[in-house]
């Protein structure tokens, strides 16, 4: 069984994995962690982070905590960049994208500051990408964390909801879970991510967008950690905005297509 | 006919969104309005029923409807016009965090190579 799946210490869970043996080649990596209102893990999920490699950089966006997240609580050589208001995943997504492809980095992998991403799979997502056999890598959530057996029932149902549309546009070409927010990207895919306007809760049009632009995308399953701190910022309302909007992206697409 | 209408609205509404010149979230209530009406507006018993409550069984008050429909006009370029300005904003914040965490990477690479670093720059 997976020690993430357990209630451990994430450094603890870590070291169980296989950091050691696989570590980074060349090639810059940008880890960027949106996080609103959870910072509790941040310092010891960037201390992870940048434990895999020296080429490995840390941004943490702020996207608008209150009390805003101060430099002092993070490891030394940390990027920080605090949003003035909450403006969604989207914009912290252009925002690490701008970076990374202003700066040079080659890859790019965003994490969740909840710890529900197992930080040694980053190095999982980033092979494909570094043998050059995909552009785009997804974490695919083999479980559901520790939500409640009614919210994992409504989250499968969503998430099958999402992948049908997904799948309906990319012709059947998109990740078996489009609404993973553990991703990573080679410099093409960043280049290609950053031409659209994402939206706040991006995942499933970015992975629908890069199939379609044919981008080489490829799943890894992820067993997902127990959240540890604090709650999802994403209720019932947000969950249907969602499912508003990449309905309506999808059926903006088809109408493109047949146009 | 009253279908087509209303199927023809949601495709404009569709192609404002697509073009980008309304942002989704503004078009919710849009949306929903134009669905919940729409399918309300068909429904003859419903109308008669409705006219009769509001007392519009009268000609002239196809002035009113013609006054209601400018507004709805208007309001759309309103939303047009917020769109535009929160997309603005949008590309403000990415410029500024551009500018922040290119003076961040400056300081971390300059103390990673062992040269001075300056002062961090904190906002």
């Amino acid at each position: 069984m997976n020690p993430l799946s357990e209630n451990l210490p994430l450094q603890e869970a870590w070291s169980e994995n296989t950091v050691t043996s696989m570590g980074f080649r060349a090639g810059r990596v940008l880890v960027y962690i949106p996080t609103l209102n959870d910072c509790n893990l941040l310092h010891e999920l960037a201390t992870g982070v940048r434990a895999l490699d020296d080429n490995v950089t840390v941004l943490i966006i702020d996207d608008g905590s209150r009390p805003s997240i101060e430099r002092s609580t993070l490891p030394d050589g940390c990027l920080l960049f605090s949003l003035p208001s909450n403006a969604g995943l989207g914009v912290c997504t252009h925002i690490a994208l701008d970076h990374a492809l202003a700066h040079g980095y080659e890859f790019i992998v965003r994490l969740d500051a909840d710890g529900q991403h197992p930080v040694p799979i980053v190095l999982d997502l980033l092979k494909p990408l570094r043998d050059g056999s995909a552009d785009l890598t997804v974490g695919i959530r083999t479980n559901h964390g520790n939500h409640s057996e009614r919210d994992a029932v409504l989250r499968r149902l969503v998430k099958w909801y999402f992948t049908f549309l997904a799948n309906l546009i990319t012709a059947g070409a998109a990740p078996s879970d489009v609404s993973s927010g553990f991703f990573a990207a080679n410099r093409r895919a960043m280049q290609e991510l950053n031409n659209i306007m994402l939206e706040r809760y991006p995942e499933p049009q970015l992975y629908s967008h890069a199939c379609r632009s044919g981008l080489r995308v490829q799943g890894t399953d992820v067993e997902q950690a127990k959240r540890q701190h604090g709650r999802s910022n994403i209720t019932y309302v947000d969950a249907l905005s969602m499912i508003y909007r990449f309905t309506v992206y999808v059926i903006a697409e088809i109408l493109n297509v047949r146009r | 006919m009253g279908l087509l209408i209303i199927i023809g609205l949601a495709l404009v509404l569709l192609s404002l969104v697509r073009r980008g010149l309304i942002q989704v979230d503004l078009s919710v209530p849009w949306l929903l309005a134009l669905v919940v009406f729409g399918i309300l507006s068909l429904n003859e018993g419903f109308v008669n029923w409705a006219g009769v409550q509001l007392g519009i069984l009268y000609a002239p008050i196809a002035i009113i409807f013609c006054t209601i429909a400018i507004l709805l006009g208007l309001i759309t370029v309103l939303l047009m016009a917020v769109t535009r300005l929160r997309f603005r904003q949008i590309e403000i914040i990415r410029r500024r965090a551009a500018m922040d965490l290119a003076r961040q990477e400056d300081h971390v690479r300059a103390r990673d190579a062992g040269g001075p670093a300056g002062d961090f720059p904190i906002r």
